[in-house]
């Protein structure tokens, strides 16, 4: 019984765990940036966080579902950018950061 | 007793900023150290788009001294985000207290209430970087305004984890406090919270700019 409860633990995880990549207007340096890695990374359920100054994007990687977009909009306006666009893609944070480190 | 305080918040605290306040919730700390003027300010923005500080300064120019503490307060008029540019306007203000003297009347000591409001424009991409600001400070037999022009270039872009060099050009001028205006040619450096500039003027006066965000 014990197994199953954490073979279904571990499907549902899979199943709803969600990366959102949100495009961001106004990141231009890593120093004004900080405030949305910090605010993002704070949520519970988040796994990761990537910033990407030179496309201007950010990567969220949640534990679980994708975060409300309109919490996120929050999030990233209090820390002083605009939200253009949310996406769900279906790389990890850390996929994409291999990908766009290596260039 | 405003000096005492001063330079034990300088001598506790190595860390410097310069930026007028960081994301909501923020705690944000700035420093400026030069021969004629140097302060240590700290703020707390309680909203997106305010913060609220306390400030300590001391200008010298042999002549004349000030030590003051403020209270300020510090607004977000206007920010235009763009895909890979920002332009903000901000307005501040603080209200303080200082002590010092006047050639003019020796040895006697000065003290008052003061203002200090100002206007501050600045424009970043990845690359470029300008910054305009002007404050007055008035109070009884003070009459300060410090001008400050920076302009300037990244050498490189980097990526969100690396530290980013920059050169910046400074032109700062507090007029009964620098003889002239006082051309700064900087080193930046930016890595996430920590934000660091340096270089010496044309008047030989070493400066230092450091700031972080909690």
């Amino acid at each position: 019984m014990k197994k199953l409860l954490v073979l279904l633990t571990f499907l549902t995880t899979s199943i709803f765990a969600a990366t959102q990549k949100i495009e961001v207007n106004g990141m231009v340096c890593a120093f004004c940036a900080q405030g949305i890695e910090k605010s993002l990374s704070k949520l519970e359920t988040t796994q990761d966080v990537y910033v990407n100054l030179d496309e201007g994007f950010v990567i969220l990687e949640n534990k679980t579902e994708a975060v409300n977009e309109d919490k996120i909009r929050a999030i990233i306006t209090d820390s002083g950018y605009d939200v253009t666009k949310i996406s769900l893609i279906k790389e990890t944070a850390n996929a994409v950061r291999q990908k766009y480190e290596k260039k | 007793m405003v000096k005492f305080i001063f330079v034990c918040l300088l001598a506790i605290s190595s860390v410097l900023f310069a930026a007028p306040m960081s994301f909501k919730g923020s705690v944000t700390s700035m420093s400026d150290i030069g021969k004629r003027h140097t302060f240590i300010e700290t703020n707390y923005a309680y909203d997106i788009k305010s913060a609220i500080g306390v400030k300590f300064f001391h200008m010298d120019n042999n002549n004349r001294i000030r030590d003051g503490v403020e209270i300020n307060h510090i607004h977000r008029l206007l920010r235009e985000n763009k895909k890979h540019s920002q332009m903000n306007w901000w307005l501040f203000g603080g209200i303080g207290y200082l002590e010092g003297s006047n050639e003019a009347i020796k040895d006697k000591q000065l003290s008052t209430a003061f203002v200090s409001p100002g206007l501050q424009w600045d424009y970043e991409t990845k690359r470029v970087y300008a910054l305009a600001s002007h404050q007055l400070i008035r109070g009884d037999s003070i009459n300060h305004d410090m001008t400050q022009l920076k302009a300037g270039f990244s050498f490189y872009e980097t990526g969100f984890n690396q530290t980013q060099p920059w050169f910046i050009l400074e032109m700062a001028n507090i007029n009964g406090i620098t003889p002239q205006v006082e051309i700064t040619p900087t080193i930046r450096l930016i890595n996430k919270q920590l934000f660091l500039e340096a270089g010496v003027s044309n008047m030989g006066n070493p400066k230092v700019h450091v700031m972080y965000t909690f």
